[in-house]
């Protein structure tokens, strides 16, 4: 292969390796992303339902409105990492992994709303969030693993 | 020969080995930087703009430019049609590589 790219005397079992090479180039960025990144872009997660432990209606809407920009920066923080985006539900092996994690965390923020509301208990809000933060981190974990090795195999 | 959706299908402007690996590179995400393109390649930023100039006149590629801090960073995604065609080259390298051995 020459730098210009050239197809002459470019056997298929070469252009295949090619195509292997992209998506290690790939699976590469994503594997190297460190597991306290996934944490941290768990935190609004957690944060917006810890936030509803807040006795002052006031505060919790301003705390709220806080957090939600952070959820835009989690964004462009794996934006930067991966350089470039990639879909969560994009199609492959990741997107069963990526529903269920989304029906989770909903039952997880509806099932800590109806505990809280029961136990008449703020420090339910605050677990709920915990938890969200250990789904949300493990999830990114389980989901970057997926990937990579869906890149690392089928050709 | 055109790309179709319905099988494999030889491409002479992806058959191209870094035009190959920039595809293998794009097809999985929805876009990425020219810097992490032209890193992955190994290549110039010269070369790695002629590439990706044949594969957005053949319409497989689109290049947008973000602002990003005080700089403009250019992006690549492979369009619908240009996912199409690769797949199919693929597909079709797959499929001579298995007639081959048989």
């Amino acid at each position: 292969m020459d730098e210009q790219g050239t197809t002459d005397s470019l056997s298929p079992q070469d252009a295949l390796a090619a195509v292997r090479a992209g998506r290690e180039s790939a699976a590469a960025r994503v594997a190297s992303i460190p597991w306290w990144y996934h944490a941290l872009a768990a935190l609004p997660l957690g944060g917006l339902l810890a936030s509803q432990a807040l006795s002052d209606g006031t505060v919790r809407i301003i705390t709220v409105l806080a957090i939600v920009p952070c959820l835009t920066l989690v964004g462009a923080l794996y934006s930067r990492a991966l350089g470039g985006d990639v879909d969560g539900f994009r199609r492959g092996r990741t997107r069963p992994l990526a529903w269920s994690t989304l029906v989770l965390v909903i039952a997880l923020a509806l099932g800590t709303v109806v505990t809280a509301s029961a136990l008449d208990s703020g420090a339910v809000y605050v677990a709920g969030g915990l938890v969200a933060v250990v789904v949300g981190t493990a999830y990114g974990v389980v989901w970057s693993r997926v990937y990579a090795a869906e890149m690392r195999s089928g050709l | 020969m055109s790309a179709t959706a319905a099988g494999p299908a030889f491409d002479a402007v992806i058959h191209a080995p870094n035009r190959l690996q920039l595809c293998a590179m794009l097809a999985p995400v929805s876009d990425v930087d020219f810097a992490v393109l032209r890193e992955g390649l190994g290549v110039s930023d010269s070369v790695l703009s002629k590439h990706l100039k044949v594969l957005e006149e053949a319409g497989y590629v689109e290049l947008t430019k973000r602002p990003l801090a005080s700089k403009v960073r250019t992006r690549a995604r492979l369009t619908p049609a240009g996912r199409a065609a690769f797949a199919a080259h693929v597909a079709e390298l797959q499929r001579v590589i298995a007639a081959a051995q048989v």
